[in-house]
């Protein structure tokens, strides 16, 4: 199950692949101050709609949607909890059983956020899916960004299914010495308590010692870095670019006049 | 005698179509001491994940202690068959030694007095009785290595299976596993899994070869190491002891240790006046 | 000339009482292929660690004395600038892969673009040792989905690409089967003879007798430093230290307690196969 909710680079033959990784970063970072600034969650929900032409365009849509799917019930949850305890309440909607009170400007503000959420999920998700790590490294340093913001993106990315894999590893240990792991909510959550020492005392010493092997390999070097892999920003990106912030304008301009 | 763990026709997938394990038959009976050996990747560990049900055979079936493992719970399986992780720092977690020891024994129901006395014959038994108090953190690589066996012998399986338990040692943690082994044969069956042939060539009543997720042998150490066709094909090689012997002339092919070896010499030595 | 040079070296962890490494004195010559032997904690690790300066950089400390690599004195020069003459293979490979690239020729490339090396000598460093290697099959692949073995190489050709004058390898075979063990020997007997200087920390006493030029023996302090045959055949000593000799040795010294033979004691498996050999005729 969880391994599902792993995203990584997909190498597909697609149009949205070749364009440069600064490009697509850019149309990221817009589309998640739109969510910011844009005036409620129908006008986010309408920036949504953008993912359908470029996911399909990019041959990922199914994939940008798949973990999103997964997390179905945090936004249930998120609907529950603000609904109900919103703490800035005012505006009743209807009373519940149990002296319970659903409150409307609660549903409004989990749509807000959720819908922000949502978005912000769907494009970083295509981001990642269609972005090659070590492109978006060479991209962003010519650029002029610094070597280590594209360094940290990568590795946390890679650290997940580490850190996932070394999890496994820790419960089958316990299970092999007795632990149950099934059974009802609070037993399994106790079962899970031996678990968490060794997790947390291998992912410290793990960032110390990758720590150790970037300086082993001068990555604190003074002189200009090179890059592997050759990215260049074509003509066809600066339209892109040009395009997107244009479209982003219009759209906010759209959202606080109508 | 039903065998402690019967392996019929198992094969295993990792992800469809890339087969670990093919179609391997496996018995161990009680008191053998029997050694897994072959290259990285060949499978070793992942045949005895079968034996307390961490991985389930996606054709065959398992059968422990004449039961078959199909709907038995690894915590279930760990009373018969324990498996001792490579890496201890996977499962320690407790702040004194003698506690992360009673771990296990306390998940299958020990309580009070027969609960301490497991522990410490456990850590007895691995030498670290006067460390029980300690920190694991504190002891060396060695120690927890030891700590994370004892944790196991405390529970008490039938079978105690060891995952590399002399990687990263140094010689005195060597002769300590050794010693540990030797103790252990009298009361358990015991798998290890190693890449030190002088090991197992010493401590080994039967040696199964795997290669590829294959059993290639199954017997006799003495065998084993004259096998030199079948060594090549699974990338191993015999002790240097044995290697020795069979490049002399006149040896025997067979010699797993120092003193076999000059019984021998002095055999050759005799006949020769 | 000495390309490493420690003089009057200690140094304690902080939040520890004892020293791990006191008064160090050493100077290793360029191109000697060394084997550093110890018991588990007699600060082999700290030792390998201080000559790429991660010790005193990068762990909180006290150091006394002074290290000199290459001419460059390690307490006043930075990581970034030693890692350019030192490379240095951490015991599991697994640590030393960065993940800062996705496949083996990315991980390879990781320290030459932060040497700056330019795009095309880049890509011929990189299929260069993934030739010296044979994983040239394996370039595209996750680094972390190779075995044990192919890691290690890995690891070490990581560093290796970067040319440095000094290898050092810290337990570089401790998880690998014999035939990975036998190959990553063969790799580092190959470089040898390109003039790189080798430090290697090991028990593996089989390979250090046939290969080493000297060997150190650690505990906490040097207890001593000669040939192989002198170390390796000072069976009390080595028991002292928790080690033992090989039965190679073993088998040689019976031989003379038997007055079968009157050589010295053997170390190499060839040495005793012929003294045997001769006992025989």
């Amino acid at each position: 199950m969880a391994s599902n909710i792993l995203l990584s680079y997909v190498h597909k033959d697609s149009y949205f692949h070749k364009i440069d990784p600064s490009t697509k970063l850019l149309i990221t970072v817009l589309v998640i101050l739109l969510t910011f600034i844009l005036k409620n969650y129908i006008h986010i929900m309408i920036l949504l709609l953008f993912i359908f032409p470029i996911g399909i365009k990019s041959k990922v849509l199914r994939m940008v949607f798949r973990p999103v799917s997964q997390l179905f019930l945090i936004f249930i949850l998120l609907f529950i909890i603000q609904g109900l305890f919103y703490p800035l309440a005012t505006d009743k909607l209807m009373d519940l059983p149990f002296g319970f009170t659903l409150w409307k400007d609660g549903l409004i503000n989990a749509a807000n956020v959720g819908s922000r959420l949502l978005v912000m999920m769907v494009f970083g998700f295509w981001f990642v899916l269609t972005t090659h790590p070590g492109d978006l490294v060479s991209s962003l340093r010519k650029i002029g960004l610094p070597n280590a913001l594209g360094y940290i993106m990568i590795t946390t990315l890679q650290m997940i299914p580490r850190i996932q894999s070394q999890m496994k590893t820790i419960i089958d240990a316990q299970k092999s010495r007795g632990l149950e792991t099934t059974g009802n909510l609070i037993k399994k959550f106790k079962s899970y308590l031996p678990l968490l020492g060794p997790l947390f005392m291998g992912s410290v010493q793990q960032a110390v010692e990758k720590s150790m092997a970037l300086e082993a390999r001068a990555f604190s070097s003074d002189c200009p870095k090179t890059n592997y892999r050759k990215t260049t920003i074509h003509l066809k990106d600066k339209i892109i670019m040009i395009c997107a912030v244009a479209l982003s304008i219009i759209g906010v301009i759209l959202s606080w006049t109508l | 005698m039903t065998p402690i763990i019967s392996a019929k026709k198992i094969c295993f997938e990792y992800f469809k179509g890339i087969k670990v394990l093919k179609n391997i038959n496996f018995e161990i009976n009680k008191g053998e001491v029997v050694a897994i050996i072959g290259q990285n990747g060949s499978g070793k560990t992942t045949l005895v994940k079968h034996f307390n049900g961490l991985l389930s055979p996606t054709k065959g079936e398992i059968i422990v202690k004449g039961e078959p493992t199909l709907n038995k719970t690894v915590a279930q399986l760990s009373r018969i068959s324990g498996y001792v992780f490579q890496n201890p720092d996977d499962q320690i977690f407790n702040s004194v030694v003698e506690k992360e020891v009673a771990f296990g024994p306390s998940n299958i129901g020990l309580k009070g007095k027969e609960l301490k006395d497991r522990v410490n014959n456990a850590l007895n038994l691995v030498g670290l009785f006067e460390k029980r108090k300690m920190h694991p953190l504190d002891l060396d690589l060695n120690q927890k290595k030891l700590v994370a066996i004892a944790s196991m012998i405390a529970m008490k399986p039938d079978l105690l299976m060891l995952d590399e338990p002399t990687t990263g040692q140094d010689h005195a943690g060597l002769i300590r596993v050794e010693n540990l082994i030797n103790e252990l044969r009298k009361d358990y069956t015991v798998i290890i899994i190693s890449h030190d042939m002088n090991l197992v060539s010493r401590v080994a009543s039967r040696i199964v070869m795997m290669c590829e997720g294959e059993i290639l042998f199954d017997g006799e150490p003495k065998k084993a190491f004259t096998k030199n066709a079948l060594l090549k094909k699974t990338y191993l090689k015999p002790p240097v002891i044995t290697e020795l012997a069979q490049s002399l002339k006149g040896f025997k092919k067979d010699i797993l240790t120092v003193d076999e070896f000059m019984e021998d010499l002095m055999r050759i030595k005799k006949k020769k006046k | 000339m000495d390309i490493i040079t420690y003089k009057n070296f200690s140094w304690r962890y902080s939040g520890y009482k004892g020293w791990t490494l006191h008064n160090i004195n050493l100077s290793i010559k360029k191109g000697e292929f060394i084997g550093i032997i110890g018991k588990i904690g007699s600060g082999r690790t700290t030792f390998c660690s201080s000559m790429l300066g991660l010790i005193p950089h990068f762990y909180p400390g006290t150091m006394q004395g002074e290290i000199i690599i290459n001419g460059l004195n390690v307490k006043k020069s930075k990581i970034a600038d030693l890692s350019k003459c030192v490379g240095l293979a951490f015991q599991s490979p697994a640590n030393q892969l960065t993940g800062a690239g996705t496949t083996v020729e990315e991980e390879l490339a990781f320290g030459l673009q932060n040497l700056g090396v330019p795009y095309e000598e880049m890509h011929k460093r990189v299929d260069d040792m993934l030739n010296l290697i044979g994983l040239e099959k394996f370039r595209k692949r996750s680094p972390f989905e190779l075995s044990g073995g192919q890691q290690q190489k890995v690891a070490i050709a990581s560093v290796l690409i970067m040319n440095p004058n000094i290898l050092v390898l810290d337990e570089p075979t401790s998880q690998l089967d014999p035939l990975g063990t036998e190959q990553v020997f063969d790799l580092i007997k190959k470089l040898s003879k390109t003039g790189i200087t080798i430090m290697i920390s090991t028990n593996n006493v089989d390979y250090l007798s046939r290969f080493a030029d000297r060997i150190i023996l650690f505990d906490n302090k040097i207890v001593k430093i000669d040939t192989p045959k002198k170390i390796l055949t000072d069976i009390n000593l080595l028991k002292k230290h928790s080690l033992t000799h090989s039965n190679i040795t073993e088998v040689s010294l019976r031989l003379k307690k038997m007055n079968l033979s009157k050589k010295e004691l053997a170390i190499d498996f060839a040495e005793l196969k012929k003294e045997i050999e001769e006992i025989m005729k």
